[in-house]
């Protein structure tokens, strides 16, 4: 397990340079961000506007942060964390721009996450969703010590064909003792 | 829904045994909470809570759906006196509202959650076809107890499969 060997990563508020970022890379693929901008179609462009006002919408939920991702002053990705329906098993979401991925910062990531879950937070369980055919991202939870735990059918169509979604989780004893291993 | 089925609801709702599949919200629910709650609900588009009535009139629960994409997908879920339980009310009222997204709806997959806690709901769910698909480990608390959510579903093949029925409206 890492602990930051990539230079630790911030979590800042998305600021309205960030949303300008956003807006552009939603406009590329605007999949990527379906799930954090809840937009149905997923397909779906929004404007500046609408992905504004989607992040406000969010923010204002109780328990809930919507973040930018930094590493020093370079905006590399956003993610979502909320125990709004139950802080015992709170939802979390990220993702870490393409060209700045295979560089340890999805791991450093993950591991503040899950540090703001189970040492800053009441949590015990923590679940994560990634798309079926999206190997990469089943692999990277794997490796950060999530458990798979099943697959919801039918959850979007990608040319033509159902797509399912897959569901990890970990609990807290399990990232215990994985982060406990990692110090020493 | 007749204005007195508000009280038997709000007893439903503040019954840890009939009210929720995971979450413990406080017994608080008054026959007016009750009434806003399905108001709402009912103006959603695309979603209801119905009222299950025996046909001799009597009221033993109610049965809710929500479709998430409209015709792709719905999720249901069902609350009845336990005084009720056992007696097959609870199947034949999801039958119906199943023949209803499946056939008049023409979704693709239905959708459901419980907990481990109630091993006889997941029982009943099964009964019906659903699977369980996704089990999230010691995810709630339950009656002093840490269990797990499970989430189930039911695919449009698999409905017409286990009912001997012709699907002449298949989607993708």
């Amino acid at each position: 397990m890492y602990r930051y060997q990539s230079s630790k990563p911030s979590l800042r508020p998305v600021e309205d340079a960030d949303i300008s970022e956003i807006a552009r890379r939603h406009s590329e693929d605007p999949r990527s961000l379906s799930e954090l901008m809840d937009n149905k179609p997923a397909w779906s462009p929004l404007t500046v506007a609408q992905i504004k006002e989607k992040i406000a919408e969010e923010q204002k939920k109780p328990h809930t942060s919507l973040f930018a991702i930094y590493s020093g002053e370079t905006f590399i990705g956003m993610g979502y964390w909320s125990a709004n329906w139950d802080t015992w098993s709170p939802w979390s979401w990220f993702i870490i721009w393409p060209e700045h991925r295979r560089k340890g910062h999805g791991t450093a990531v993950a591991e503040l996450l899950l540090d703001k879950t189970f040492m800053e937070n009441p949590g015990h369980a923590i679940c994560a969703a990634v798309p079926g055919s999206d190997m990469a991202a089943q692999a990277f939870l794997r490796k950060q010590g999530f458990k798979s735990a099943g697959r919801m059918r039918r959850t979007h169509l990608v040319e033509g064909a159902f797509q399912d979604t897959e569901f990890f989780d970990i609990l807290k004893p399990e990232y215990l003792k994985r982060r406990k291993g990692a110090e020493h | 829904m007749k204005e007195e089925d508000y009280a038997y609801f709000a007893d439903l709702k503040n019954n840890f045994y009939t009210q929720a599949w995971s979450q413990r919200l406080p017994p608080n629910f008054t026959p007016e909470k009750m009434r806003k709650r399905f108001q709402e609900a009912n103006d959603r588009p695309n979603s209801a809570i119905l009222a299950i009535e025996t046909l001799d009139g009597t009221l033993v629960g109610n049965i809710n759906y929500s479709e998430g994409s409209p015709r792709w997908d719905a999720t249901f879920g069902i609350a009845m006196g336990k005084e009720h339980w056992g007696r097959g009310l609870g199947e034949e009222a999801q039958e119906l509202v199943l023949e209803f997204l499946f056939v008049e709806r023409g979704v693709q997959i239905v959708r459901l959650w419980t907990q481990a806690g109630f091993p006889w709901a997941q029982k009943a769910a099964e009964k019906l076809g659903f699977r369980p698909m996704v089990r999230f480990r010691e995810n709630t608390i339950i009656d002093g107890r840490v269990v797990d959510s499970i989430y189930m579903d039911m695919l449009r093949e698999e409905y017409y499969t286990r009912r001997n029925l012709k699907d002449s409206v298949k989607g993708p």
